[in-house]
């Protein structure tokens, strides 16, 4: 699997807009497919959007409820602002892109990728004769 | 194109002699990006959570990104003026390749100098989404404000 951008020390921080060029990302292969965890923290579930472009897989999510901050509010501290994000990936040739599924669970976007049936070794037992 | 860095544990024992203590632990928190587990499959992964801290009139509020942990990970303890979050979960060893991790919030530790102004005893925390809220609310004559005194 091969990610489009990386640099660990560019793709951490927001830029202007308060959208963060990439979150971090752990991809963890298995033998049925691919599993990717994506950092996104503070989101709701319908703000994501997943699409799939050929075999580009991109994530984007936007933040709709914006939590205000009143006027005499004081920022002491602002090490992170996650409003939006977009990442992509190429896919291999060997996942099955229609049978992608995403799940949200405490702030990580997780993402399984499964194999296509070729490509999933095959177990073979050998009986003793 | 990613390059999982395997190679060479370059910034593990980073030291800038010349700077002060503080900044120091600044610039080792920066490089902390390197995982702490140093297993042999692990790059660069980011280990510790981000915060953002502000102040409103009646509290003071510390938003930890901590995700894909459980309420019950999170060890909170206050110190007199010092407020320390900390993770210490066993990761699950799974005989899975991995490919790119470049995230591992699964022990990190956090000190937070508190304010004279809050109120200990009412301080609270949630966590959802993998967010951290940690309420701090400031000491009833805090938020009163110096008390008049009329003059007869």
């Amino acid at each position: 699997m091969r990610l489009i951008t990386y640099n660990p020390f560019l793709t951490r921080w927001a830029d202007d807009t308060g959208a963060a060029k990439s979150v971090s990302v752990n991809i963890v292969e298995k033998d049925n497919g691919f599993y990717v965890d994506l950092v996104s923290p503070g989101f709701d579930k319908s703000d994501f959007k997943i699409e799939l472009h050929k075999n580009q897989l991109t994530v984007s999510a936007e933040k709709k409820n914006e939590t205000e901050t009143k006027e005499n509010d004081k920022i002491w501290r602002r090490e992170y602002t996650l409003n939006a994000f977009k990442r992509s990936f190429h896919l291999p040739e060997t996942v099955e892109g229609d049978a992608i599924e995403a799940n949200y669970e405490q702030g990580i976007l997780k993402l399984y990728i499964p194999k296509k049936a070729e490509a999933i070794p095959a177990v073979k037992t050998i009986e003793i004769a | 194109m990613i390059n999982i860095v395997k190679s060479d544990i370059m910034y593990k024992n980073f030291k800038l002699p010349f700077l002060h203590p503080e900044l120091e632990q600044a610039v080792q928190d920066f490089v902390k990006v390197w995982n702490v587990d140093n297993t042999k499959d692990s790059g660069w992964a980011w280990t510790r959570p981000l915060a953002n801290i502000e102040e409103s009139d009646t509290h003071f509020q510390i938003v930890l990104a901590a995700p894909g942990l459980q309420k019950n990970d999170f060890k909170m303890t206050l110190d007199k003026e010092v407020l320390t979050v900390s993770v210490d979960k066993e990761k699950l060893e799974t005989g899975n390749k991995k490919v790119v991790t470049e995230f591992s919030y699964h022990k990190f530790t956090r000190r937070f100098r508190i304010s004279p102004e809050v109120d200990q005893q009412g301080i609270h925390a949630s966590y959802e989404n993998g967010i951290l809220t940690i309420t701090l609310p400031k000491k009833e004559e805090v938020i009163r404000g110096p008390k008049t005194i009329n003059i007869n």
